[in-house]
């Protein structure tokens, strides 16, 4: 690892980490938050003013705007077809906002006057929250807003729990009936169910025809047949079992308070689920903004973990690569 | 927040904020989802309650249904759906030949109402849906927005006696492997009660 020890020393921290912080986000805004024109248009001025202009990013007014914006906007049609991840960017932009309020930690003036805050406050054994946050670490000293990086780790938390709830209350996720039916007829899946689940393109057009004959006007059908592999429902059982058991864990390590050994695991899960889940459910857009927010909690002390998320949200666009079909028709010419 | 008499106080208020309203913020808009979604049919997929890849009852599994009834007939209407792009809707002949603006408009009302009443099939959707269906320029055929599934050889609008407009969802047997579709809502209303005002409809949910 000794190749890597100057890129990863050089790797953005303190101010510099949160201004990468900033771009990143408004990165994700230029792609992914383009529902209506108007929508479009405001996003794409403010996040050209953000990225000329890099002390605006400092500006918890300028969050607030943006937040603003996409919120407004996002619940003007929230029942049509804003999935979660867009409340999620939402959530994620005001989280800045927030802890751009948040008293600011930094070295020199504000870290003596903490140091005598504690030693006023010692009588009474008060800790000010920003030096429990030090102590529990592993937030670094240079981070100058921790509670930002608190704040992300329990958004992260709360997401992946929340959605591992509603695997486990629905009825067709445990038991895999709900993978069994997507690898068969979702157009993201079939090229995983032809590469792994001996399904043929010809039945997977069939089963998609048949999908939408149950969607034509008049009266539908009874019913109608998908035709599958023995292997698919095994594979659909093996992917829920997987997906339950690595978003509880993310959402339990997230939620955990802050520990160095549980802070060393969660990331390296959650790297582990990036790599294993947008290759195949390409909802780049949030795998966007989990590594954002990812990154953001992520201690500096942690440098290998850091260049990971940094690589997965330049590499993430290869994501788009369709690698299972080529793998398919590789496998199929040879 | 700078002026506050104690400081640790204002210190810890922010960093409190800072911290957890958004997570707060993000709880409240799942649990109102999800209570939607217990109670009101909305689809786990929409909402903000991260219920995405749990369920099949996705929007896209999702129909809305609905007849012009006549007399002695019912005719399916083909619908045009907002997530249809609209040059396939043209391709598809789903839209007339010459859309003028108040068609467009129409359109336009129509296909968001649709796709709301997919999302969450509740009363009062169904029932803003059979409106937008009677406002419809039903007496100038060629102006009209949406299509017959099949035109009768001596069809005439004012015919229509009913509206009828009904939200089906798809499941899956893995038993057997059958793909079925059961209905999650309908409404019913006659089709002059446009002169009437947005009144309630017919028939119930069933």
């Amino acid at each position: 690892m000794n190749f890597l020890s100057k890129p990863l020393d050089r790797l953005p921290r303190g101010p510099e980490g949160f201004e990468f912080i900033g771009i990143m986000t408004l990165v994700l805004l230029l792609f992914h938050a383009n529902e209506t024109w108007y929508l479009r248009v405001s996003i794409t001025v403010l996040a050209l003013i953000g990225l000329l202009f890099r002390s605006v990013l400092h500006k918890a007014s300028y969050w607030w705007i943006l937040s603003f914006i996409l919120a407004a906007v996002y619940w003007s049609i929230w029942d049509l077809w804003i999935v979660n991840h867009k409340f999620a960017i939402t959530y994620w932009c005001l989280a800045i906002a927030c802890g751009l309020l948040a008293p600011r930690i930094s070295s020199g003036e504000d870290q003596a006057a903490t140091e005598n805050e504690m030693a006023s406050t010692s009588k009474t054994k008060e800790v000010p929250s920003a030096h429990r946050i030090r102590e529990n670490g592993p937030c670094s000293l240079e981070d100058p807003y921790p509670y930002l990086a608190v704040c992300s780790r329990i958004l992260i938390g709360l997401i992946f729990a929340i959605a591992t709830l509603w695997k486990i209350v629905c009825p067709e996720f445990p038991n895999g009936n709900f993978f069994h039916f997507t690898l068969l007829t979702d157009h993201r899946f079939l090229d995983t169910a032809e590469l792994v689940g001996g399904v043929s393109p010809e039945m997977s057009q069939q089963n998609l025809a048949a999908v939408n004959r149950m969607k034509q006007p008049g009266p539908p059908p009874s019913s109608v047949l998908l035709i599958d592999t023995p292997s698919i429902p095994r594979i659909a059982l093996f992917i829920a079992v997987w997906t339950i058991f690595i978003e509880g864990s993310i959402g339990l390590f997230f939620l955990w308070p802050c520990q160095q050994k549980i802070a060393y695991w969660r990331d390296w899960l959650l790297i582990t689920f990036i790599i294993t889940t947008y290759p195949i459910a390409t909802v780049h857009g949030f795998a966007w903004l989990i590594v954002i927010m990812a990154f953001a909690q992520c201690s500096p002390e942690f440098k290998l973990q850091r260049m990971m998320y940094l690589a997965l949200f330049i590499g993430m666009p290869l994501m788009d690569i369709p690698i299972p079909y080529y793998l398919k028709t590789w496998l199929w010419m040879g | 927040m700078k002026d506050l008499p104690n400081p640790n106080f204002g210190h810890r208020l922010r960093a409190g904020i800072a911290v957890w309203l958004v997570p707060v913020l993000l709880l409240l808009v799942a649990g109102r989802q999800f209570y939607l979604a217990q109670t009101q049919l909305l689809t786990p997929w929409l909402g903000g309650g991260f219920g995405m890849f749990a369920s099949i009852d996705r929007i896209d599994h999702r129909v809305v249904r609905a007849y012009a009834i006549t007399e002695d007939s019912e005719i399916p209407l083909l619908l045009p759906r907002l997530d249809d792009s609209f040059r396939t809707q043209m391709k598809a002949r789903m839209m007339p030949a010459v859309v003028t603006r108040t068609g467009y408009e129409q359109l336009w009302d129509l296909q968001v109402q649709e796709m709301k009443t997919r999302a969450m099939p509740t009363k009062q959707r169904l029932i803003d849906l059979l409106d937008q269906l009677g406002r419809l320029p039903w007496k100038n055929p060629d102006k009209l927005p949406i299509r017959l599934v099949e035109q009768p050889p001596d069809w005439d609008p004012t015919q229509i006696r009913q509206f009828r407009v009904e939200v089906w969802r798809l499941w899956f047997n893995p038993a057997t492997k059958e793909v079925s579709a059961e209905i999650l809502g309908s409404r019913q209303a006659p089709a002059n009660f446009q002169a009437a005002g947005n009144q309630n409809g017919g028939n119930g949910e069933p």
